[in-house]
């Protein structure tokens, strides 16, 4: 079979799916009693299944395989929620989605072994269903299904319209069974057999419906058991041997359905087919609420429930196209501001009310194209509780994650590269941020740490919060540990700030653990953080109260590609100056320049800012206009909590721009961040804020 | 335009020849992706001197190489006729300043003297020239895009 063309989307769908089953065991690990959600995991894993069967990885789907038949109990609660199973169950995700990189990356999915895992699967499978069966049966040594509350039988479902054809034929003599059929996990043609299933149950009398559809059931769109309400006069004996007859059927059960009123009571099962039938608990679910149940005559409008949830439709693009698209559309964009000068030189009225249509398209289109690289940043969030959960494990802590606005939108780039930051900063809360339990029990704190991944709009920046209730940092320990590493001198560390002292952690080289674990503090952290951060125009920034927890603060823009800048214009250069970092522009005389040890400075509200003339850092050319001598514009940027005022010509104004790369021959230029094409078609040079301090 | 179907017989070779003061000079048309106008050119403070700064070309920003500056020759202030001409070397593209572009001349490659002896007096730019092309009594300088560029190291 050709699958090449649908690897791609195999990969891609089932990594999603697999994020989604590890999502969803987190959530049932929290809530075991939460049938909704093991609902949600089991069609994830038979989605899953169906995929890698599909695309011959037989491997992939046998696991797969078993874990759905684990989960199935689970979801008939024929086993009960516990954390070893779902630990099980976890690792056979892992190893799910090891195999799925291993296609990914054209290797075999062989070489995952999961042999072990299958068995432990199998083992608990079997052995736990022996213990609940034990216990759930009264006095009986096999599986007679103990009375459920509601009086139905097991995954009895039955609607108002099959009660009355129920009811009726009880008036005319007739018993109604309930007909539950196993057929062998070897069976290769279920459809087949439950087609001769069918046809037995036929003769011996009325079929009135089935679960799940007759339709399904030829289709084959069922596990390894269905069930089927008989109207008939044979006994309930007679049903059993009939279907039993049929080869490859591992076990019946039939259950005689009473209707007294609103309850019923059980039929004495027949134990000795029922041997291996699943007991449980019956789960008297309100007719036709949890499936839409049709009868077998309806079956064309038969839908299986997994089509009831159908995604807001999407595709999938590459994003070098979108940035295709964007770059198309600054050039429209720039072109119609030459049409516009066009329009004014000529005095064409008629040209000028077009372009005004005209413009308002192209501002539309342009946000669609910048809506469309935003991604939430869910993206990356979602993989962090799963990580949370395991490391709380291995160290022996109690966490609790709180993750909140996870739907704040980044742009695609910024979203692929602050996953490991985050990654970096959430395992440093957990292994040094909070404590062990016994030791925050002593400190008269909850057991139970908290720590929360916080993501919030912030003017034109997104805020990432990574937060704990731990121990914070100490600010003295730290001091220390930059002097004994020579990082600073005695006298420094003894005159920085505890909140500057705390941020020594962020230059490289600096761990603070005392022992070095296997979770971080191998001394690359906080730096490599930082980097990371700040190459991608972001800040981080870190407050911290001892005992009472620390918060990381990272501050990214919206986007990479679109930033706001104000133009400032230096002679007859024009230069761009990101808007995240400016704080303030002023306008001031040259009386107002004081000199500090020779530096040129002013004083803004009580802060003395140095200043720097961007004519003398850029050595621009003079210009042909004068400038006005009295009257100087600064606009005062800042990185961190350094502020610099730089000395411009003229302020242009504030304007959205579009980040365009030097290229490689311009690469590295001190100063620069990249450059942008105005409005009228000129270059103009983005500053990089942070190299001017 | 760049005029790649122009497949070239053997033993021959096309160049897009242009004046760099009163000297013919020429680069293989397979290099030469447009000419182009000259548009206001944007100053790159710290760049390398020979870059003269960046153009908008459709919406990228194209770095243009002052020639004139690369090969050591005096300037001259821009005329009607200069041109940008944008060649494309390893996936990398760059506009050269040139005075003037002539034409696309055919070259027989017995004709082309690769031997350095000519410009060995000349030793700073002698590494900027591949051979020098004898046409019609006239000669084209043939220019080495990839030092010219500052590809090949060093710069």
């Amino acid at each position: 079979m050709e699958t090449n063309q649908y690897m791609e989307m195999f990969l891609d769908e089932s990594r999603e799916h697999l994020q989604s089953l590890n999502d969803g065991l987190l959530s049932l690990e929290n809530d075991p009693e939460d049938l909704s959600v093991l609902n949600e995991i089991f069609r994830n894993a038979h989605t899953l299944k169906g995929m890698s069967a599909t695309m011959g990885y037989t491997k992939t789907a046998e696991l797969t395989h078993d874990m759905e038949n684990l989960l199935d109990m689970l979801r008939k609660e024929q086993l009960k929620v516990s954390s070893e199973i779902i630990d099980v169950i976890f690792k056979c995700v892992d190893s799910l989605q090891e195999m799925v990189e291993n296609i990914g990356n054209g290797e075999s999915e062989d070489l995952v072994d999961v042999s072990d895992l299958v068995r432990m699967v199998n083992a608990i499978a079997k052995g736990e269903s022996v213990e609940q069966a034990g216990a759930g049966s009264a006095g009986g040594e096999a599986a007679a299904a103990p009375a459920p509350a509601a009086g139905m039988p097991e995954g009895c479902e039955l609607n108002d319209t099959d009660m009355l054809v129920v009811k009726e034929a009880k008036n005319s003599g007739l018993v109604p069974y309930w007909v539950h059929v196993e057929i062998a996990d070897t069976c290769l043609l279920k459809s087949a057999r439950s087609y001769m299933v069918m046809n037995v149950l036929d003769e011996l009398g009325d079929v009135i419906k089935s679960v799940p559809p007759a339709q399904d059931l030829e289709q084959e769109k069922f596990e390894h058991s269905f069930d089927v309400c008989l109207v008939t006069d044979a006994e309930a004996k007679r049903v059993e041997e009939g279907v039993t007859a049929i080869s490859e059927i591992s076990a019946v059960k039939v259950t005689e359905i009473k209707l007294d009123g609103a309850k019923k009571e059980q039929a004495p099962a027949a134990p000795a087919a029922a041997k291996e039938a699943p007991a449980a608990k019956a789960e008297a679910k309100p007719a036709a609420a949890a499936k839409p149940a049709a009868k077998p005559a309806a079956g064309n409008n038969a839908k299986h429930d997994k089509k009831a949830h159908v995604a807001g439709q999407s595709v999938r693009v590459d994003i070098e196209k979108l940035d295709t698209l964007m770059n198309l559309v600054g050039e429209l964009v720039t072109n119609k501001v030459r049409l516009e000068q066009i329009g004014m030189t000529h005095r064409l009225t008629e040209l000028t009310e077009t372009l005004e249509q005209m413009d308002r398209v192209t501002t539309d289109l342009q946000s669609v194209v910048m809506k469309v690289r935003m991604v939430p940043v869910s993206q990356v969030f979602n993989r962090f509780p799963r990580m949370v959960r395991d490391l709380a494990k291995e160290l022996n802590k109690d966490i609790n994650l709180t993750i909140e606005g996870e739907d704040t939108e980044l742009d695609r780039t910024v979203i692929d590269e602050i996953g490991d930051p985050l990654m970096h900063l959430l395992r440093n809360s957990l292994d040094h941020g909070v404590e062990h339990p016994d030791e925050r029990e002593a400190k008269g704190k909850p057991r139970t740490g908290e720590v929360g991944l916080i993501a919030r709009h912030e003017g034109n920046n997104v805020v990432i919060m990574v937060t704990d209730d731990g121990s914070g940092i100490n600010a003295d320990k730290i001091r220390n540990k930059a002097v004994e590493k020579g990082m600073i001198s005695r006298d420094e560390a003894d005159a920085l700030p505890d909140a500057d002292a705390v941020r020594l952690i962020f230059l490289p080289g600096f761990s603070t653990a005392e022992q070095i674990t296997d979770v971080s503090g191998r001394g690359v952290g906080m730096d490599v953080v930082r980097s990371k951060i700040e190459s991608l125009g972001g800040h981080v920034d870190v407050e911290t109260k001892i005992d009472e927890g620390s918060v990381f603060k990272i501050k990214l823009p919206l986007t990479l590609a679109i930033i706001q800048a104000m133009l400032v214009k230096v002679q007859d250069e024009m230069y761009a100056i990101p808007l995240g970092s400016i704080d303030s522009t002023i306008n001031i005389t040259p009386d107002d320049i004081k000199t500090v040890q020779n530096k040129e400075v002013i004083v803004i509200r009580g802060q003395i800012i140095p200043i720097t003339r961007l004519n003398e850092v850029l050595s621009v050319p003079r210009g042909s206009e004068a400038t006005d001598e009295d009257d100087i514009f600064v606009v005062v940027v800042h990185v961190g909590d350094h502020k610099i005022g730089i000395v411009v010509d003229n302020l242009i104004g504030q304007q959205e721009i579009v980040i365009k790369t030097l290229g490689k021959l311009l690469s590295g230029l001190k100063m620069l961040a990249g450059a942008t094409i105005l409005g009228d078609g000129h270059v103009a040079m983005i500053l990089d804020v942070s190299a001017l301090m | 335009m760049a005029k790649e179907d122009q497949v070239m017989a053997d033993g021959e070779v096309q160049v897009v020849a242009f004046k760099l003061r009163n000297e013919e000079y020429g680069f293989s048309i397979l290099n030469v992706q447009e000419i182009k106008n000259l548009s206001d050119i944007t100053r790159v403070p710290f760049a390398p001197d020979f870059i003269k700064g960046v153009v908008n070309l459709r919406g990228s920003v194209l770095p243009v190489i002052d020639l004139k500056k690369r090969l050591g020759l005096e300037d001259t202030p821009y005329t009607a006729n200069t041109r940008i001409v944008i060649v494309q070397y390893d996936e990398v593209y760059v506009g050269m300043l040139v005075d003037a572009v002539t034409e696309v001349r055919t070259i027989n490659a017995d004709d082309i003297d690769t031997t350095r002896a000519i410009t060995a007096g000349n030793d700073a730019s002698s590494k900027f020239i591949s051979g020098i092309g004898k046409v019609d009594g006239r000669l084209i300088i043939q220019l080495n895009i990839s030092e010219i560029m500052g590809l090949s190291g060093e710069e």
